[in-house]
């Protein structure tokens, strides 16, 4: 009997009809033989189908979660599923699947739980906004205290985690605006985060659901989320096994 | 003394409706508990404004003043029950959401399995 890591590629999207296809495919092509799981958070459009037609797995949620509640599902099919990595790459294409195999090496090799994919390491990752950056920069400020090293792109979404962290995420996980949050939820189970350098796509289709009007209240939410998760009572069941 | 009539008033209104909605069942019995309470201390400072006025005394303040302050921290206090409650709403609603769709994710998954099976 092989002993071969069980790996799962999951993808949150809302509203991804145009994009979603080619994020299925790319993983395909990247990580032929790892399936790929969709949750499709309550989209309208046809997103379901289109995941579906493409060969992904669909996790259908029967009511729109957000993104945190969106990815938790996944987190928790995969950890019952019996995974050993969960990668997420987000369904708005800006994420290159082909990124996927030096995650899964650094999580492999590393012994971090949790591996970012981060458009500020090295050189040319980086394609967003000037107020997004000022952003990153903030938080990348704010969470070097907190996590007691840098994380260059804190906000990334594309993470991959591996069975320890996995186990956290399924009964923990920040529910609106996940990354920065996540991050403080795992620094208090004493996790290693590695980033690696990771070049990010302009979005194709659709709309981000972080945008100039809602950047105030994104700042505000997030900076509440890390102080109330640094005095958070943890009541979640025991962390991981050693 | 208006403000005491206004307390008796909004204690009446406060009991009247909660009284109403329990036996309409437009209200769960626990969470009207709550407003029951705060419509009996407004009826209580209402008739009896005595005590209030002692404290309003001792803290060296406008009797009126006191008694919005009072009606304003009973206020603060029930939304802030309100606010754990639907919060704790949404945190089980998200469980069962989650929980819902991975069933139905298993179940597609078993139906799926057992069709290729019967081929």
């Amino acid at each position: 009997m092989t002993d071969q890591p069980r790996i799962l590629v999951i993808s949150p999207a809302l509203n991804e009809q145009g994009a979603i296809a080619g994020v299925v495919r790319s993983v395909n092509e990247a990580m032929p033989g790892v399936p790929v799981l969709v949750i499709d958070d309550h989209s309208t459009d046809g997103t379901v189908n289109a995941a579906m037609a493409a060969g992904a797995r669909v996790l259908c949620l029967p009511v729109h979660l957000g993104l945190g509640g969106a990815v938790q599902a996944g987190y928790k099919l995969a950890f019952e599923s019996g995974y050993d990595y969960v990668i997420r790459v987000d369904g708005d294409g800006q994420h290159n699947p082909r990124d996927i195999p030096r995650i899964l090496d650094a999580l492999r090799n590393t012994g971090a739980e949790v591996v970012i994919g981060s458009r500020f390491v090295g050189a040319g990752g980086a394609h967003t906004s000037i107020a997004r950056s000022a952003g990153i920069v903030f938080f990348r400020l704010l969470l070097r205290p907190i996590l007691g090293r840098m994380i260059y792109d804190p906000t990334s979404g594309f993470i991959g985690v591996n069975r320890r962290a996995l186990e956290v995420f399924a009964h923990s996980f920040p529910l609106t605006y996940p990354e920065i949050e996540a991050l403080v939820v795992l620094q208090r189970k004493r996790f290693r985060f590695h980033e690696i350098h990771c070049v990010m796509r302009p979005r194709r289709t659709g709309k981000s659901t972080i945008t100039a009007l809602k950047s105030l209240r994104y700042m505000v939410h997030v900076l509440l989320g890390v102080f109330v998760n640094i005095l958070k009572i943890d009541s979640a069941p025991a962390g991981p096994a050693e | 003394m208006n403000y005491i009539y206004l307390f008796a008033a909004l204690a009446a209104v406060t009991l009247l409706a909660t009284l109403i909605s329990l036996r309409r069942s437009r209200i769960r019995v626990e969470y009207s508990v709550s407003w029951l309470v705060a419509g009996c201390l407004l009826l209580g400072c209402a008739l009896f404004p005595s005590g209030l006025l002692r404290i309003a005394d001792a803290l060296g303040l406008d009797p009126q003043i006191c008694f919005v302050v009072f009606a304003g921290a009973l206020a603060l206090a029930l939304l802030f029950e309100v606010s754990a409650v639907v919060s704790r709403l949404r945190d089980e609603n998200v469980i069962l959401t989650q929980r819902l769709a991975i069933l139905e994710y298993r179940l597609q998954q078993l139906q799926s399995e057992h069709g290729n099976q019967s081929k």
